[in-house]
């Protein structure tokens, strides 16, 4: 009898995989769970099946939702798109009279669900528990007028489409109602017949119909819409970051393309820039100007000697030291090399060569250290500077070019003149317009 | 549930039934085209029209037993003119990213790790499709028996049983929980 009802391990398997999703037969089969007492193996394989199991179910769990909602949608699609499928309207009819609700019952049946109420009451009874498309109500009832029954509906059931029945002499209450919008037909009593109370009923009932097919039409839009709000949301947000990073990429670029990277200043493009900008400033607000370049001394030596790794470091610990020297609206560049040009603007001879003396004095005192990895020991290397000024005193007109050309004028004579010095070239007042393509003379000083 | 006799009530205009039978097999049939197509942003679309078409062509179903079967091949008809459509637009233009892109996958649900539910679903698409459908349903309706879902898929329960063992222990052993 026990090798009847053991179990091995292959049919313990087949019947888990096969019922995992139904737990109920697992836990109550005997022989099932007498096995897995007993073989941990399936005990393994079961969990995992059940895990297995739960990551489907979530996996798909959203999906689930969605499908159990896409009903509403579909249905909404197949009334708006045929209406031999309209759901049939319930009609409740109210009177006190059994003959006039007979009679009523007999003429719709046929195309409608029909409620009966033989009063107020009763009718406010059934709208609690019975969704009422239409009703039909009678003016003379026992316990309130027909028009404050369908007055109470107009507040608590806006969508029921109200119809009243009056007899001759309430005619003038009813239109009031009407005209406030409380009913949307009335009948008049006693001259309808069916076919005149069939199609009042039909007329209300296929308003109501297009209304209630509107809500969907319109719940369905809604809900597109509301996705694609949250779509356009999620868009915008994207191009946002998008483009917050081309922004910081672009000033990136900006800065590489605008700063010379061995020294952080501002490169030889940037320098054109300002130093037209410069010129074009002095054009309308007249102001002296000093431009100078800067020369490192004998700098093909220390490249020689220190090779471009202490040439380098020179070239940085030097443009720190001459920015040191600087007033605040004082620009310096380097143009390449070992040659630096110094935008003074506001100074005349006097002050710019005050400031060029300064700085040439300041990187003479200056101490430049380099660590020789050759040696690995400190090496103090000597660093002199020849500066040569271009001044354009108050007045004086010159373009780029021409001041660039006295400043290099001006070093060559500092070199020449031993070095490790100051020269300044002032550059001429033009002379009239008549000779403008001449040029400005050059003064020595 | 007897379908045969709510969908002669619902084809007899009875409403209340067709409201019924319409709720009852959206899950189904939204499974059903789920388990052939991978983009579950186009399934919707495809349950609605297959809806549509059922009911425009309501006078074809010859056997009201045999409804969902009925049901699906059309839904089957209707995946199979998705993707005839996708491959003749997949000539022209390769703009449907999403098709060649498996990352475009819908996006996981909070508190579980994405790569996880991503390996689950690649590894339930890459079961054959006579293994997927019927694990699909399962998964929409737990509550359909092997003999209902024989039903639906024109076989027998024991071949549902089987397919759907053989599922779930190919998953295992791909997944290897």
């Amino acid at each position: 009898l026990l090798w009847e009802i053991a179990m091995n391990c292959k049919r313990a398997l087949a019947l888990i995989s096969a019922r995992i999703d139904r737990e109920i037969n697992l836990v109550d089969d005997e022989a099932l769970r007498l096995h897995l007492e007993e073989c941990p193996r399936c005990r393994k394989r079961l969990e995992a099946l059940r895990r297995q199991e739960q990551a489907l179910a979530r996996a798909f769990a959203p999906e689930r939702e969605a499908a159990a909602a896409l009903t509403d949608r579909i249905l909404a699609h197949l009334y708006t798109h045929d209406p031999a499928i309209q759901p049939r309207c319930t009609i409740l009819v109210v009177d006190d009279k059994p003959y006039i609700l007979d009679f009523i019952t007999r003429t719709l049946s046929e195309e409608y669900d029909v409620l009966l109420a033989d009063s107020g009451a009763a009718a406010q009874e059934l709208f609690r528990h019975k969704r009422i498309d239409l009703i039909l109500s009678d003016q003379q009832m026992p316990d309130m007028t027909g028009l404050q029954l369908l007055e109470w509906v107009f507040r608590h059931h806006p969508r029921t489409m109200r119809l009243l029945m009056t007899g001759y002499d309430e005619v003038k209450a009813a239109v009031q109602a009407f005209n406030r919008g409380h009913i949307f037909r009335y009948l008049e009593k006693p001259s309808f017949g069916p076919e005149g109370l069939l199609a009042t009923v039909r007329d209300a009932a296929r308003t109501f119909q297009l209304e209630r097919n509107h809500e969907h039409v319109l719940k369905e839009l809604r809900a597109l819409n509301d996705e694609l709000e949250l779509r356009v949301a999620q868009r915008t947000r994207q191009l946002e970051e998008v483009n917050t990073e081309l922004e910081q990429k672009n000033l990136m670029l900006e800065r590489f393309a605008l700063n010379d990277a061995l020294t952080g200043l501002p490169n030889r493009r940037a320098l054109d820039y300002l130093m037209e900008r410069e010129l074009r400033w002095r054009e309308r607000y007249p102001a002296p100007l000093t431009v100078g370049i800067v020369d490192i001394d004998h700098f093909k030596d220390i490249n020689t000697r220190y090779l471009h790794p202490g040439g380098d470091k020179v070239l940085t610990d030097l443009a720190k030291c001459l920015t040191d020297g600087l007033r605040k609206i004082d620009v310096l560049g380097r143009l390449g090399g070992e040659e630096f040009l110094l935008i003074a603007p506001q100074a005349n001879q006097a002050g710019g060569r005050v400031l060029a003396e300064r700085i040439r004095a300041q990187v003479e005192a200056r101490v430049f250290t380099y660590r020789d990895p050759r040696s690995g020991s400190d090496q103090v290397i000597p660093v002199r500077v020849s500066i040569g000024l271009a001044v354009l005193e108050l007045g004086v007109a010159a373009d780029y070019e021409q001041v660039k050309l006295a400043a290099a004028a001006a070093l060559k004579r500092a070199k020449d003149l031993g070095r490790n010095r100051v020269e300044v070239q002032v550059l001429a007042p033009a002379r009239a317009e008549e000779r403008p393509a001449a040029g400005p003379g050059v003064a020595s000083a | 549930m007897d379908d045969e006799a709510q969908v002669r009530q619902a084809l007899n205009g009875n409403h209340r039934a067709f409201t019924q039978l319409v709720e009852r097999y959206t899950p189904l049939v939204y499974a059903y085209i789920r388990a052939r197509v991978r983009r579950p942003d186009v399934v919707p679309d495809l349950v609605q029209e297959t809806f549509s078409r059922a009911w425009a062509q309501r006078h074809t179903l010859q056997d009201p037993a045999r409804f969902g079967a009925w049901l699906f091949g059309i839904a089957r008809n209707i995946c199979n003119a998705y993707f005839r459509d996708q491959r003749n637009r997949a000539t022209r233009t390769f703009t449907d990213v999403s098709r060649l892109d498996p990352r475009l996958d819908p996006p996981a649900p909070e508190g579980r790790p994405r790569e996880d539910l991503e390996q689950l679903m690649a590894e339930v698409y890459r079961l054959p499709l006579l293994l997927r459908a019927p694990l699909l349903l399962r998964l929409f309706n737990p509550h359909l028996t092997y003999q209902q879902l024989a039903g639906l898929l024109n076989t027998t329960p024991e071949a549902v049983n089987r397919r759907l063992t053989r599922a779930r222990n190919q998953l295992r052993r791909r997944l290897r929980v």
